[in-house]
Parts: structure tokens; sequence; C-alpha cells
């Protein structure tokens, strides 16, 4: 063992093989950091150049890449309050707000320092774990599986802070919207509305750039404020090392998250979508003072980030061990293998040990490196949250927009996005929280497979008591759902400071309206449902509105009867009209979605590469009043990026506009 | 013949040589230059990572070279419909500059019964050439110690992919064709979910592709006696015969199989869809074709290159370390006529396998 560990070392700082890995690093940091690229991405293009490579140096390329990618995905999620990707989905919810709050170098020198840590301790657990890891991996079943997709719905509760019944509707729409495209057991297709599009189902990165990109960015730009809502200051200056500082005062919570990280990583099926998710309701559900949550503790930052690096490794081992990979990256992994000629399995383990850990160590080094290089970049990154929202807004649309059109390389990707834009934005206003509905996308479709397949594979409810880690899981909802219910009945003092909230018209009046619209979408989503003669099809979206349904209508009833107190308190429907919609915005964001909708629409007839120039010159021009000048400038950047990157470095294909083809 | 007749003849014979070789020399100028300097984009409708994106990467790799003019060849994944968007987008080309291929698995069945979502008609579609290749079943030795013993076992589990899916069509049919009690269950999201459930115990028994077999299957639960080999579901030639496949070894095929357990031939109208299936659904596993209306030029020159990255010796031997063993070659004349009988299909087989398909629903 400690002969391979030593071997695997001194392949990985062999020359050129630490050149490789370094180029690997310096390729991660880069795809991690754009939104909606990510480490499959990255992988992708990389693979085609490992072909002719002896393993060792591929793998110090690839693993470079794959290691680092959720250590840089954190810049546009704690800056922007976009998810850079979907291991990065748990960070905004506290990592943003700390941005807002100016210190977004603080929350950067706690991410890389515990991404570094969650990478290199993930990968020294995986590594003593390797001898007896294949009994876990095989000890989690189906209904395990379908289990620990219940648990990680139970944390809609803690990402709804005190809008539970509204976190619970949202979560039910997003279990919904998992149902959309082929049902996995009986291959119907649901929901589709008869377009191609939909029949593979939503991608998840278009909604989740769309529901908390487009409303900050929306808000940024009718504020006309920097990211950062505070001025630079030098309490907010030194940041970075108070960052490192919360580390080491919170390391025993960096250690949990790293572990859950590794250990949820190696089970299949479950990896870096969710890891995040977990250890942020670890941190929140094992913290004694929990109310800073959500708005910008630091622990909120810590537990995600140890966790999503550290599962980097624990998805590797199945991959390699066993040739079953957890994710699409391990997937592109073993094809990198098999391309070698390397059958993954025992051999892995034996006769090519040194390689397994050379690996383990490319993982290891990479976080360190990716972390020391990020912490040098940090100090002048975190100044975008200084910069003035039109300096910001277009560029970073631009490249939110081509992040989801990397989903599928169609329209249907824009306007999903533009959809949860505008989602996102009016629950932003009705005070709606928007995690649970990534939460649920994320969990939606593994919950359904495994419950279909556990009916079809054990008879009756005898799962539910015979299997021991069945009835922990269980025990861990119960206990989840008793807290989560223990803290809803808090003293009057904080229920009656959340009721005047409750009775701002502005907010109950969106928030009617949403509900209003759910109940529509549910209504006639159960009327298609009734039509699907398939138990199998139809058991899932049936059984997820006959609870949306009701819950939905208690929501609006509950709406209903503040908005009717906040109308009397405001003097009048007019009054609490006009209200409403100063404290919306209104027209400047009714202008600004339109700004959007004018580009999807200039994009059929003339593509991209034509559409999303003009729209960054007519916004530099429009809304941060530069001159023509800097407005083309402006606008010859953005094509220069969207033509030069995605275009020619990922070879992306654009619309084939009605202009030009 | 006079002196100067022959001279004449000579003079005659040398004009037509010179001229045939300017020609050739012509035409392969041409073929020279059509695709210099210019970029390919190969489609493949699986995600990548996947075994399909690897099949076409590692082709691609070879093919580039053997392309005249030696264009750069990028490959781009469009998954999606369930694999029917790549071939939806071959159909909708309007305008073709014979700079696009869709090269990627071909579902048979989805063909077969006309599956909601493909709207492409590929018999309709320029066709360069496909690579065919079977697939394997296994089980678990705990509930089946000795492969003949299958038919007198109870209560085995058959874990598969969606219903429509080949493997679990063929895996179930055989299953049925020989009598065997057991359970389908299908949904599984895919064949390495399927493995993992075979390796808990959840499930007995799966089909999946022969390279699956040979680097995930075969040497973690094989060589320990956790999982033993079946049958192979064979491939066919021009000819409609069964290919024997040397690299299944000592693995029959499932009419060898069928034969030793029962003694004589399988029959039945089961095994008449089988038979059917068989040579569509497995002969036109990965298809790369040009959108319509694609010039015959270029159509020529993609033909005789992917024909001959099927020759080079280099690619032959990335593929057997990749797979396994080697992939059958379809030619798109034998291509084209799987196509035409799968979009033909006789309305009795067609409505059997759309039931067959629906009792797995």
């Amino acid at each position: 063992m400690i002969d391979g560990m030593l071997a695997g070392l001194s392949l990985v700082l062999a020359w050129p093989t630490f050149g490789y890995l370094m180029l690997g690093v310096f390729i991660g940091m880069w795809v991690g950091a754009v939104p909606g690229l990510g480490g499959v991405v990255g992988l992708v293009l990389l693979l085609p150049f490992t072909f002719s490579m002896d393993p060792v140096p591929a793998f110090a390329l690839l693993m470079g890449l794959y290691a680092v990618t959720s250590t840089s995905d954190t810049i546009s999620a704690i800056l922007l309050g976009i998810p850079g990707s979907v291991a990065s989905q748990a960070t905004i919810l506290d990592g943003y707000p700390l941005a807002k709050k100016g210190q977004a170098g603080r929350a950067f020198g706690a991410a890389y320092t515990v991404s570094a840590i969650g990478g290199v301790f993930g990968a020294l657990v995986m590594a003593v774990s390797l001898p007896f890891i294949l009994p876990i991996i095989f000890a989690f079943g189906i209904p395990e599986f379908l289990l620990l997709g219940l648990l990680g719905l139970t944390m809609v509760g803690v990402l709804s802070g005190d809008a539970v019944a509204k976190g619970l509707t949202v979560a039910l729409f997003g279990l919904l919207l998992t149902t959309v495209g082929y049902a996995e057991a009986t291959g119907v297709p649901r929901f589709t509305l008869q377009t191609e599009y939909l029949l593979d189902g939503i991608p998840i990165i278009p909604i989740a750039l769309g529901l908390f990109g487009i409303p900050e960015l929306l808000e940024m730009a009718v504020k006309n404020t920097s990211i950062s809502r505070v001025e630079i200051s030098d309490d907010n200056r030194g940041g970075l090392l108070r960052g490192i500082k919360d580390v080491f005062h919170h390391r025993w919570l960096a250690l949990r998250s790293s572990l859950i990280g590794c250990y949820v990583g190696v089970l299949p099926g479950l990896g870096g979508a969710i890891v995040d998710w977990i250890a942020y309701g670890h941190a929140m559900q094992s913290a004694k003072d929990k109310s800073k949550f959500g708005k910008g503790d630091i622990r909120g930052v810590i537990a995600p980030e140890a966790a999503n690096n550290a599962s980097r490794a624990g998805a590797l081992i199945p991959t390699i061990a066993f040739g079953i990979p957890g994710s699409l990256g391990a997937a592109i992994l073993l094809s990198a293998l098999v391309v070698k000629g390397l059958q993954p399995g025992p051999d892995m383990l034996t006769v090519n040990l040194g390689l397994t850990f050379s690996m383990i160590w490319d993982i290891a080094i990479a976080n360190i490196l990716a972390a020391g290089l990020l912490m040098l970049l940090s100090r002048q990154i975190a100044k975008i949250a200084f910069l003035p929202a039109h300096y910001v807004v277009p560029g970073v649309m631009v490249v939110l927009l081509m992040g989801a059109w990397v989903a599928t390389g169609g329209m249907g990707d824009w306007w999903v996005c533009f959809a949860m834009g505008v989602l996102g934005y009016a629950m932003k206003q009705g005070g709606w929280p928007r995690p649970p509905l990534i939460l649920a996308l994320v969990l939606g479709t593994l919950i359904e497979n495994n419950f279909q397949l556990t009916m079809q594979l054990y008879d009756g409810f005898s799962w539910m008591y015979q299997r021991p880690i069945v009835v922990c899981i269980e025990i861990a909802i119960a206990a989840t759902i008793f807290f989560a219910a223990r803290g809803m009945t808090r003293p009057k003092s904080v229920r009656a400071k959340k009721a005047d909230v409750e009775t701002d018209p502005s907010q109950t009046l969106m928030s009617s309206f949403l509900s209003v619209l759910l109940l529509l979408v549910f209504v006639w989503a159960y009327a298609v449902a009734t039509r699907y003669e398939n138990a199998a099809t139809g058991e899932f979206p049936m059984a997820v509105l006959l609870v949306a349904i009701p819950l939905t209508l208690l929501v609006l009833i509950k709406d209903l009867r503040a908005c009717g107190a906040g109308v009397a308190a405001s003097g009048g429907v007019a009054p609490a009209t006009k209200a409403a919609s100063q404290r919306w915005a209104l027209s400047a964001s009714g202008a600004f979605f339109a700004y959007l909708l004018a580009l999807l629409l200039t994009t059929y007839f003339v593509g991209q590469l034509v559409a999303l120039p003009l729209f960054v010159a007519a916004y530099a021009r429009r809304w941060g009043n530069f001159s023509w000048t800097v407005s083309l400038i402006y606008a010859a950047g953005s094509l220069l990026v969207t033509w030069g990157l995605y275009a020619k470095i990922m070879n992306l294909n654009f619309y084939p506009s009605l202009l030009f083809g | 013949m006079s002196t100067k007749s022959m001279l004449r003849s000579l003079i005659a014979a040398v004009i037509i040589v010179t001229t045939l070789l300017a020609a050739c020399g012509d035409t392969a100028k041409e073929e020279q230059e059509f695709y210099a300097g210019k970029t390919i984009f190969v489609y493949v409708g699986r995600p990548p990572g996947s075994g399909a994106d690897l099949a076409v990467r590692s082709f691609v790799r070879y093919w580039q070279e053997h392309i005249p003019g030696k264009p750069v060849m990028v490959v781009k994944n469009v998954p999606g419909g369930g694999g029917s968007r790549v071939w939806n987008l071959a159909w909708d080309k309007n305008s073709p500059d014979d700079l696009e291929i869709f090269f990627s698995p071909v579902s048979g069945t989805a063909v077969i019964v006309r599956e909601e979502g493909l709207r492409a008609d590929l018999s309709q579609l320029p066709l360069i050439g496909a690579l065919s290749s079977p697939n394997m079943t296994y089980a678990r030795t705990d509930r089946l110690p000795k492969a003949e013993d299958l038919p007198a076992v109870k209560g085995l589990k058959f874990g598969g992919q969606g219903p429509a899916h080949r493997f679990s069509v063929l895996g179930r049919l055989t299953l049925d064709i020989l009598g065997v009690d057991y359970v389908s269950v299908t949904g599984f999201s895919g064949a390495s979910d399927v493995f993992n459930a075979l390796r808990r115990k959840e499930i007995d028994i799966q089909t999946a592709p022969l390279n699956f077999y040979r680097f995930t299957v075969e040497p973690s639960v094989v060589k320990d006696g956790e999982v033993i080999p079946l049958w192979y579901n064979p491939i066919l030639d021009a000819e409609g015969e069964f290919i024997p496949l040397d690299a299944a070894g000592s693995i029959p095929s499932f009419i060898d199989y069928y034969a030793s357990v029962k003694g004589e031939a399988p029959a039945g109208e089961l095994f008449e869809m089988y038979k059917w299936l068989l040579p569509n659904i497995n002969g036109l596993v990965y298809a790369a074709f040009l959108p319509r209306g694609s010039s015959s030029e270029a159509e020529q020159i993609l033909m005789d290159s992917f024909a001959r990255v099927t020759e080079d010796e280099a690619y032959r031997a990335e593929e057997n370390r990749m797979f396994g063993f080697n992939q059958q070659v379809v030619s798109a004349k034998q291509g084209q006529r799987i196509l035409a009988d799968m979009a033909n299909a006789p309305e009795n087989i067609r409505s059997l396998l759309n039931q067959y398909i629906q009792q797995a629903r």
C-alpha cells in the first residue's frame, strides 16, 4: 500500500507529468469559472488530446482539470449569485450575501482554503478506504438511494427559511418539472407540449442560471448598484485572511463536510449534484445559532465547498476500481481509461496500483495548486464586487446566456432560462424561496426512478423495516422533520414580526399572483396526468400533484388574506398597487425583460453572433449611458468572447438564423 | 501488321494511357482538394463519456487521416429525444454543405415501432457506413450455478433499461423463447446501473453490449465466479446467416444455447420475431449519415474513407484494445437494406413488437 502511494507520487512529480497536471489545473480553473461550462465540458475538450499520450500524463491532465472546476466555480457563485456549475449551487446561499456585504474576499478565502482541505482530505480518505470501500458501495441498494433522495428533500424545510409552505410548494413544482420528458420506467413522454426539446426533460443548467442569475442582474441594472451594497473599506479589504481564519475556526465542520463529500461522492448516481446540499444541511442542523444562514454565514460557504471538492476523489474510486462511473465526469474518465486499454477493476488495485495512486495524488496536488493560484488572484477578482452595475451586467448576461446554451445548444435553453428569470424575479418579489426548486430538480428523477424500481424489485413495503440502512435513514428523516417542525413553533414575538412582513401588499400581491399561476399549472398537469394509461407513467406526477394542489390553495388563501389586510392598511387598492409597482420597479424591470425578449427574438433572425453584441451595445448605451465608442468597444469585446470561446474553442453550434443560416 | 500501323497503335496506346493517368491524377487531385483545409463536424446523439461517444471519437481520430486533404474533424454531442434528436437534426438540414456527418447509435426498435419523437426517415438519408456488434446475456451464479439450469430456475429477476431499449427487448425475448419463469424490471438509466443492481443481488440476469461485458463484467465478477456468461445475441452477414463470434470464445450464441438445453432448434412466434429483429437492431449499432441533398462527391469520398478506416490495422488494434473485439463493418448498401427493412417492417412484426414493449410498461 505504502509502496503504491510512493510510486504514485513519484509518477506525478516526474516531468512532463507535473507539467500536464499544471496545464489541467489552469484549464480547469478557467472552465469552472465560466457559468455553464464546468468539468464535463473541459474533459470533453481535452479527451481527444489524451488519446495518443501515455496513461500517467494523460490522467494528470484530465484529473488536474476535473479536480479543480469545483474550486473555481465558486467565483460566479459568490460574486454573482450564479452557480458556476451544479457543484456550487448551495454556495450561493451564503456566498452571495457575503459579497453583497462587501465580504467577497472573505468568502473566497474560506472557499479556496476549504476546497484545498476537502480535496486533499478526500483523496487521503479514499486512499485509505480503497481496500474496504466495495462493501460500503454495495450496501446501498435501490431502496437506500430512494430514502437518501427523500432525506435530501427534507432539506426543503431548511432552505425555505420562514416560508416553509411556499418552500414545499416550490419543491413540488420542481419535482413536477423533473417528470417532463420520457418516463424512465416506461419510456412514455410526459408534459412535452409536443416539442422535441422537452422529450429528454428540462436541463438543470438553464433553470439554475435563469432562476438565480437573471433576477440578480436585473436588480443590479435597475438599482444601478454594484454587487457589494457597501463601499470598499479597510474592513472588507483584508477579507482573504479572515476567510482563511474562519476555516480554522470551523475546522471540525470543514472535516465533517469533507467526510460527507467523499462518501456521498462514492455512491454512484448521487455524486456532485447533491453533496453540497447535504453538507449545507449538515452545517445548518449542527449549528447552535442558525439565524444567520442564508444571510451571509461563512459556515454556509465552508460546508458545501469542502464537500464538493472531496466528492471528486470519492467518485474516482468506484470508477477506476469497479468500472462504475458515479457521474458524467467520471464516465468520461472511464472512457479515457478504456482508450488506454486499461481495465477498471481489480487490476487497478494490484498491477496498476501506482497509476491509481497517481490519480489520487493528482487530485490532492491539483487542489492545493488551484487554491493557491486562486488566492493570488482573488484580491483582484473580489474588486469586481465593487464595480458599477452597468459595467458588469451586459458582459455577465452574455456569459450567462451562452452558459445556458451549452446545455443542449437549442433555443429551448434560452426560453427556459428566460422563463425561469421571470419566475425567479417574481419569487424574489413575492418572498418565495428559490433553492428548494433546484434541490427538487436534482432529486426528482432520483426519487422517481428508485421508487419505481423498488416497487418492481421488492414485494410490498417490507423493505422499509427489514433493511438496516433504510431504517437509519428513516430515523434521520424523522429527526429532520421533527426539528424543522419544532423550529416553526417560534416565540410569538418572532411570528408577529414575520406577520408584519407578510402584510406588505407588494409582496403578498406578487405572492398571490404566483400562487394562482402555480395552481393553474398544477391543475393543468393533473388533467394531463389522469390521461396516462400506464400506472408507472402517471404515479409519480400524480402523487406530487395530489399534495401540491391543496398546499398551493392553502398558500393562496393565506396570501389573499394577508393581501387584503395589507391593502386595507395602505388605504385602498389604488395606493397599494401604486406602492407595489414602485417597489417592484415594474417599468424598469419590464424594460429589462423586454431587452432580453428582444435579444431572443433577434437571434431567430440574425443569430447569436449579431444579436448578443447588439444587446450589449444597446444596453451599454441605453442603461449605462456610455458613449457610442465605449458601447461599440464593449459590443466588439462580447463578439470576440462569443466567437473565440464558444465557437472556436468549444466548437458550439450557434442558432441557424433566418438571414445568415 | 505493318511497322507504320504498329507505330500508330503504339502512339494511340501512349495517348490513351497518358490521358487515363492524367484523368486519374485530376480525380485524385480533386479529391485531395475537396476537404483540404476544411473542418467536418461529426454529431453524436449521446452525451460525452458514453460508450457511443467513445466509439465515435475513436473512429473519427482515424477517419480524418483517411479522408483525402486530411480535414479537421470535430465531434459534437447532441443528446436528446432519447437519441432521436441527432437524427431529426440531420433530417431538418435544408442546405447541406458536405461538412456535417451524423454518426450515432441507431435505435432499431424506435425505427420499427415508429416511436414518438423520431421524425427522421433514416432510410432516406445517404448512409456512409455503419458498424455492428453483438451483445451478451449473463447471470448471477448464486441464483444460477450452471448455465444449463436456466429453464428450471423460478422467479429470476431480469434488469433492463427502458422497455423499448434493444437490450431489454432482446433480453426478455430470449428468456421468453426459453420459457424461463422471470420478472422483468425495467427503468434503469444505463447498463452500468443495471450491472450495479446485479452486483448488489437486486437483479439476477442482464443483457448488455459485448464491450461492456469484456471491460466491466468479465474482469470484476466473471473471473471470481460471481457471474456466468450464458449466450450472445449474434449478428447476421449479408446473406442473413448468423456470424459466429470469435471474440465470444466458448460462450455459445443464443441459438446454440437453446439447442443445448432444449435438445431442439428454437421455433415459434417469438423466435420468428427474434430472428427478424436480430439483423436489424443488432445490425446497425453505429451508423454515419450525411444530410439529404449532400453532394455525391462528398458521399463517395466519405464512404471510401470510412471503409479504409475499418481496414486500418492501427484502428483495428485500438478498437480491439477498447472493446475486446473488432466490430463488424456494415457497407452502405447493406446498411440501406437494413434501414429499408426496418422502415417497411411487416405489420405483424411491428404490431407484435409494439405489444411486447407495452407488456413491459
